[in-house]
Order: C-alpha cells, then structure tokens, then sequence
C-alpha cells in the first residue's frame, strides 16, 4: 500500500511532536538557566528575569539565543502535540503520559502566572487598618480633586503625559528610573516651584532590584494660578497642591497603590527570637479582616499566609520604630497558583508509577 | 588603659592554679545558653577556644582556667600569630609563633587606634596584615571578654585592701570602669531567667540589668565559690559547690533544660563519631580494591550503622529534622549514598555499587567540616526554615536526591574506568542498565523536591517559582537528567555518551548543591559559606578532565 503523503505542515507539526524535540529543547533550557542564574550575581533577580525568563531572545555577547518564552513555549507545544500524534495510550506507558502531563499543567500555570499574576505589598502599623497595597515597581502620578482621584498617569506612559485629559496641562520634562539629586543652580527664566525651586534630578545607575530605585520625573504644569516646573520624587514624597480658580488639585507621586475590595487591620506582630540572641525563631501578625459587616481574626505567620478573594498576604518583612511595630506583607494575586499543586502531583505519580514499572519488567 | 585592665585581672596573681587534679566533668555539663540553644558547658568552650586559638583540644579546661583563673589564664600561651609584619608591630619574638595573651597586650594597646579606620574599610579592601590585625584584635576581644565573666565577683586591690565591685560603692574610684569594662562580657550565660520573659543572662548581665533575685544572687555565690575552689585547688568545695550549681540551675530553670539531651551531645561530642565512620568506610573502600567483598560489606553495614546513629543522636539533640544547614545536607547525602550503593551491591551483587557508595561517602565527609558556620555544627535555624513539615518533606526529598544522583556518577565513573581499562565487557553492559536505573530513580526524587520547593515558596515567598538560583539549581539536575534520559531514548545519545553525561552529574549536582551559593544573591542567602570557591572550581576542572580523557581512551578503542 502506497504510503499516505502528508501535508508538509501535519510533516511539521509531527517532528515538532517527536520524542527528541526534547533532547534539542533541552540544551537551550539549560544554557538559559546558567546564563540566567550567574546573570543574577551583577544585574539582580528583577533584571534577570526580565532579560533571559520573560523574553523570547536574549543575547550572549553578540549571540542570540531562544529566550525562556521561546524555549518553553515550544516545550509547551511539543508536549501538546505528543500527547495529539504521539502518545502511545498504553498502561505500559502510563507513567510516563501523567508525568509528561503533569510537566504541561505545570508549563500552563507558569504561563497563567506570567500573564495574570501581580505581586504588591501591603506595610501597616500596629493598631491600625489598610485597604491598600503598593506596587514593587509601578509608579503613578495620581491626581486628586477634593480628594476625589480624577486622574492617574503612570510613569511607563511618561512620554505621552501631555495628551492626558486634564483641566490643566501637564508635561514630563525630564526623567529618571532611578535619581539623584543635586542643588539647582540656575533658575533661567522657568518658574521652578516647590521642590524642584532649589533642586534637580540628576540620572543615576538603577539599583539591581527595582523596587530599590528611587524614580523621579520634572514636569512643567500650564493652564493653572501656579503654573510652572515641578518634580515629582520617590525620594521625597511631597503632595503638590494646585489651585484653578475655585477648585484645588493634590498632584501625589509615587508607588502605584490599589484599593483592596476588603481592609487589614494589624492587631499585633510578634517577633520571637531565639533566647540570647536577635536571630528570629519565627515570626507573626494577629491580624482582623473586614469584609462589610463581616470580620474575623487571622494569623498571618512564615509559611502559613492568607488566602482571601483570590489575593495572598505572606508575611514578608517587619520594620521597628521607637514608636510601633510595622508588618510587611507580600501581597500576591495569582489566578494560577493551583496549577502547581495539581502538576506536581500528577508528575510525582507518575514518576513513581514509571519507576516501578520500569523495574518491574526489568526483573527476570 | 593596661593597667585598668590588670586591676580585675591580676589581683590575684599570687594564687597559683592547679586544676589538672580537678574533676571537669561535673563542670563540662553544666548548661549554658549560648546561639540561641541550651548546650552544655564543654560544647561552649569548645566554641570558643576554637574562636580564639583555632584548634578545640581540652576546651572544658581551658575555659575554666578563663573564667576562674583569668591571673594565670593569660600567661597561657594560646593565640596563635604568623604574619611576621603584626609581630613586628607587636614586638614580639619573631621566630615564635604562639604567645600569651599578656604578651600580646602591648601590642593591642599599641594598634588599636589603627582599628577605627580599619573598620571603617570595606571588607574586601583590607591587605593581608590589615585584616590579620583585625582578626587579632577580634580575637582579643572574645577573650578579654570571657576572662572578665566573674569580674564583678572577683576581690580585687581597692584603696589598699581586698574588695569587690558588688561590695563596693556606685562612686567608689574604679567602681565605674570595672562596670564598664564588664558591660561587655555577655558570652556566658549561665544564670536562668528569673522572671516571666526574661532570658538567661551572664552574671554581668545579670548584676547591670536588674533582672536578679536572691534566688540568682545565691547562683552566682556558688559560681564564686566554685571559682575559688579552682584557684585553691580544693577538690572538696569544688566538687560540691559544682554539684550545687547543677542542683540550683535546674530548679531555676523550671524543666528548661533536657538533661538527656544535655547528656547526648556530650556524648556525641565526645565520642566523635564521624572519624569512626570515615575510618570505616575508608577500610571498606581498601577491602573491595581488594576484592574481600564480604569483609568490604561488613565494614561498610557497621559504617552505615553508626553514621545513622549519629545522624539520630542530632535528631534528638536539635529537636527538629536532620538537614537545616548546608553541613547537615552534607552528612545526610553521603548516608544515602553509602546506603543505596551498599543495596545494591546485596541485591545486585555488583561490587563496583559498593566501592561507589563507600567513596561518594567519603568523599563528602571529607569536605564536611569546612561547610559549618564558625566551627559549630549544632545550629539553630533561621525563621523561614524553622518548620519541621517542609524540612522533613522538600528537603528530605532533595537532599535523597543529591545522594542518589551522586551515586548514579560514581557508578558511571566506574564504569568508564572498568571499559578503559579493558575488564570484561559483561560489566560494561551491566553498569549501564544500573546508571539508567539509578538516574531514573535520582530524577523522580530531584523532580519531586524540585516541586515540593516550590509549594514551600509559594506558601511562604508568595510565588511557586521565581527564577532564584538554589530553584535554578535544582530545576538544573532535573533538566540535565531529562536530557540524557531524552538523548538516550531517541538514540542521540550513544552508551557512551550517555555513561560520560552521567559521570558528569557529579559536577551539575555540585553547581546546584554548593555553586549558587557562590552567586550569594537570592532568597535562600542562610545557605552561603565563603571560602569554597578554588576547591568547587577545582573540582569541576579535574572532573571534567577525567571524564574526557577517560571517554577519549574508550573512543579509541578497537571495536
């Protein structure tokens, strides 16, 4: 019998299926992953990911290589497609196909975390009660009219600010993902207002993790009673209050915050060393938390964190003043994080199985 | 500034010692708080005498000649100085190496005016002499520190007759520099917390705190008194004046202390375990070169034995599961390694799995002691790892995992040196089909500690993966034995190849186990160690030079 001829596509797709994809696969996998994790030492973990794990390229010295999306993007695909064309549904095989199968769930979640998850921090003293968390790294000029935000510009956009819709015009002179400041010299014939009237912000090396940055933007305002050059600054986070006519506007610069759907309130936090020394035996915070009319109490603790409305708080960090205690949460909200959990089971099964029937057929 | 300093020291410098007739071991069992565990007494000292003189020999009498004998103590020759440019600043005699502390203090009085700037330098800056000095007058301190523990109880020379700074008055000249110079000796806390939330406290700490009570004030009469018996040499008072402070700091403690626990890491201090060990697996290894396979198991089974005995006497001493600390990680891998190999070679019958096993268990054993944090190898651990359900699950799995890839290396070691060296080609063939089970069985433990990490991340960083490089190291083994197994199966890898990538395990489990510690960035900085930066990048030369030039003789090779 004639042998069936293929569309070169399906002849595509079929290699692309083949067991030592893999094999070609995996070399790429490895050489990201040292060149990824030495990276680390001088450009830090933030940067790292962004150039070898969250990129389709990256370059060695002038070599391009397949970044991590590529990389695993095609595992993804390879592993779908065996299951498609390849597999062979066989008990004998059984441990195989879950382990493979488990691998592509755990592929998925990385990519449902890559898209959807967003990582903020929530700080807060003891006895008081938040609602809002901070963004690590994003960074908003936010706009108030009697204390109502009319307007929130974000400094990834700071280009296109002067398109904004705003009573008055605002337009990003001159900016910094990290600055230092120097002492203004000369004043020209700009207005320079408030802060920056005796300072300027100078560009400085970024930090190897972002959150470590202090961001900065000169912005020149019109169409106010006070109009002018301004700066907005990590460093200094100073409201800017502007008046037109009969109405005011606060200008706040700073790490984008968001508004949870339910408020924190820190009851204690309790440090507990080992006897005799500052080392930590463990932390926790004694938490309340208020939904509405509904409230209760919950301990937040290292390895123990919330769950609630799809968001996480992980105790992260603490801070001590001569006045309160401060908790630091990690506030993660991750539309993936299930994935892993069933991944791994799946893969650690069928390891197991594969394993076992292995030696089995081994035997004599 | 020497001679403020030789008022509380040398009082009694009339008073000879002669502690050798006295019973230690009443004294070395005494509990301490020190690191954040009660110890007893003798791991102290042994702490400590290794700070400040480098080595542990007889640190029960050491230390005792420190806190109770400080006249004679420093005219015991104990620092240890080499660098022939900090003699020459000190004055000392050049062509000896070891000095007392009395002698060294003119010299400290001399450099210390150096250290502020010194200190004030960043780490990596300092020369050679520099960072000497420093250490020196690190270890100084320490002493200085300890010598001074009973300093406030100690009758000195005061207006002409004897007095101590507990009997004297807060104006009285001196009373304000010998609280001073005390303020500092806090290393000794021997005296129980005497109220609710309070800690254990030296008797310095005790006296300035406030936090005393009678009950603590007739404590540290008894300490006096035993502190006289030694510098007497008065067997009777000393013995019982010990056996009462035993009796007193129990009560006071209120069941605190584990004397059991005490006990067993005084015996396993003692009895040193370890050495037994590599003593026997050493033989173990000789017995098999030489084919008594028999004698071989039956030395390697009572190494086997032993080491997890004192792997369960550790259980025991830290209340918590056996691997915390990167030196743990390290006693625990080399037992799997000499376990599995060893049950191989029973199932198996395959001798090349015992020497492998035996070796891989030495070789780690070997390297242990320079893994642990200033000499102590009973730590406690830091918050995030402080969690028995994790360390016992995720670490456990990937610590078996290290060991079983370990094993698969040797294995493949010997298998590459059995075909170069031309035995039998039965043998070649065997240990393949052994590597291939053994590498299956590492990749379902490393696989399956790799995901155990990262629901341990995900429940205490917030993110099941996030790229830090102890996850990149052990996600490294698993993608590498993914590879040849890959390799293998879709015939891009030939039985050579495939032997040579799994000797080279060795070197990818060595980058994830020690190698991201080198990087020390990330989450898992409670890992780092310094100083193993030559030896790691030696070993993955020489590992790499072996496995060519063993897989390039086979290669050559008449088919």
């Amino acid at each position: 019998m004639a042998k069936k001829v293929q569309h070169p596509t399906i002849k595509k797709l079929h290699r692309l299926a083949d067991a030592d994809m893999v094999f070609w696969l995996m070399p790429a996998l490895i050489a990201l992953l040292i060149a990824g994790t030495i990276a680390q030492r001088w450009i830090g973990l933030f940067r790292a990911h962004e150039m070898f794990f969250s990129s389709f390229i990256f370059f060695l010295g002038p070599v391009p290589l397949p970044g991590g999306f590529t990389v695993l993007g095609l595992l993804s695909a390879h592993l779908t497609l065996k299951f498609m064309l390849k597999s062979e549904w066989s008990w004998r095989k059984s441990g195989i196909i879950l382990s493979h199968m488990g691998a592509l769930i755990l592929l998925i979640g990385g990519l449902m975390t890559a898209l959807f998850a967003k990582e903020s921090y929530m700080i807060i003293a003891e006895g008081n009660q938040s609602p809002y968390i901070y963004s690590y790294t994003e960074r908003n000029l936010s706009i108030f009219n009697d204390r109502q935000e009319i307007a929130r510009l974000n400094y990834d956009n700071v280009k296109n600010w002067e398109n904004a819709e705003l009573p008055f015009k605002i337009k990003a002179q001159n900016w910094c993902n990290n600055c230092a400041i120097e002492k203004r010299e000369t004043k020209e014939s700009i207005a320079y207002q408030s802060m920056a009237a005796f300072m300027q912000l100078k560009n400085a090396p970024e930090e190897a993790e972002p959150e470590a940055n202090l961001t900065g933007v000169e912005f020149e305002i019109t169409g106010t009673d006070k109009d002018g050059t301004y700066i907005g600054f990590d460093g200094m986070p100073k409201p800017i209050e502007l008046t037109k006519g009969e109405n005011t506007y606060t200008l706040i610069f700073g790490k984008a915050q968001e508004i949870l759907p339910f408020s924190i309130a820190l009851k204690d936090f309790v440090k507990d060393d080992y006897e005799g020394t500052e080392m930590a035996r463990a932390y926790h915070s004694d938490i309340i938390v208020k939904d509405g009319d509904l409230e209760w109490p919950v301990r937040i603790e290292m390895n123990a964190p919330l769950r609630y409305k799809g968001y996480t708080f992980f105790q992260s960090s603490f801070r001590q003043t001569a006045e309160h205690e401060m908790s630091v949460f990690a506030v993660v909200e991750n539309k993936g994080w299930l994935f892993p959990y069933i991944g791994a089971l799946i893969i650690g099964a069928g390891l197991l199985l594969h394993t076992i029937l292995v030696m089995r057929e081994q035997k004599p | 500034m020497i001679r403020l300093l030789l008022i509380t020291l040398c009082a009694l410098a009339s008073i000879p010692a002669h502690a050798q007739t006295l019973d230690m071991d009443a004294f070395k069992a005494l509990p301490i708080l020190h690191e954040g565990r009660i110890k007893p007494i003798e791991s102290f000292a042994a702490l400590q005498k290794k700070a400040v003189t480098g080595e542990e020999k007889n640190a029960g009498l050491w230390l005792a000649e420190t806190i109770f004998s400080p006249e004679t103590a420093i005219k015991t020759k104990s620092f240890t100085i080499r660098n022939d440019n900090i003699k020459a600043q000190f004055s000392i005699k050049t062509n000896q190496s070891v000095f007392s502390y009395e002698e060294l203090l003119p010299g400290l009085e001399k450099t210390k005016n150096q250290l502020q700037t010194l200190l004030g330098k960043e780490q990596k800056t300092l020369t050679t002499d520099e960072q000497a000095l420093l250490d020196i007058h690190e270890k100084a301190l320490s002493y200085t520190n300890l010598l001074r523990s009973f300093s406030a109880l100690t009758p000195i020379n005061h207006e002409g007759k004897k007095t101590r700074f507990i009997d004297m008055r807060p104006n009285a000249p001196d009373a304000q520099m010998i609280m001073a110079m005390g303020m500092q000796s806090t290393a000794l806390k021997i005296l129980p917390a005497q109220w609710e939330k309070s800690l254990w406290l030296s008797p310095w700490e005790m006296i300035l705190s406030g936090k005393g009570s009678p009950a603590s004030a007739q404590l540290m009469e008894k300490w006096n008194a035993a502190a006289q018996a030694y510098r007497q040499n008065d067997t009777r008072q000393w013995t019982k004046n010990l056996s009462d402070i035993h009796k007193i700091t129990y009560e006071q403690a209120q069941g605190g202390i584990s004397k059991s626990r005490l006990l067993t890491e005084q015996l396993y201090k003692n009895i040193k375990p370890y050495l037994w060990v590599i003593g026997l697996y050493t033989l173990g290894l000789l017995a098999a070169f030489f084919s008594k396979n028999k004698i071989s198991l039956a030395l390697t089974l009572t190494a086997i034995t032993i080491h997890t005995a004192s792997i369960t006497l550790r259980i025991y001493i830290l209340d918590r599961p056996p691997v915390g600390t990167l030196y743990e990680s390290t006693l625990f891998v080399s037992l799997i390694c000499a376990a599995l190999g060893t049950w191989l070679f029973i199932r198996k019958k395959e001798p090349a799995a015992l020497i492998a096993g035996a070796a891989s268990a030495l070789g780690l054993l070997a390297i242990a002691p320079m893994l642990t944090q200033n000499g102590d190898s009973l730590e406690v651990l830091v918050a995030v790892l402080n969690t028995n359900f994790w360390l016992s699950t995720h670490v456990i799995c990937i610590t078996i995992g290290y060991g079983v890839c370990i094993l698969t290396a040797m294995l493949a070691h010997a298998a590459l040196i059995a075909k170069a060296f031309n035995k039998a080609p039965v043998i070649w063939l065997k240990l393949q089909k052994h590597i291939h089970h053994a590498s299956l069985l590492a990749l379902f433990f490393t696989a399956f500690g790799t995901i155990l990490g990262g629901i341990w991340a995900d429940q205490s960083w917030g993110r099941f993966w996030g790229w830090d490089p102890k996850e990149n190291g052990a996600l490294l083994i698993v993608l590498w034995l993914l590879w040849v197994q890959h390799g293998r199966l879709s015939n891009n890898i030939k039985p050579l190849g495939f032997v040579s990538l799994m000797a080279a395990l060795n070197i990818i489990v060595a980058m994830a186990w020690f190698g991201v510690n080198l990087l020390s960035v990330g989450l898992h900085s409670y890992g780092f160690i310094d100083g193993i930066a030559e030896g790691f990048a030696a070993f993955c030369i020489l590992e790499i030079i072996l496995i060519s030039a063993l897989a390039f003789k086979i290669k050559r090779q008449p088919s």
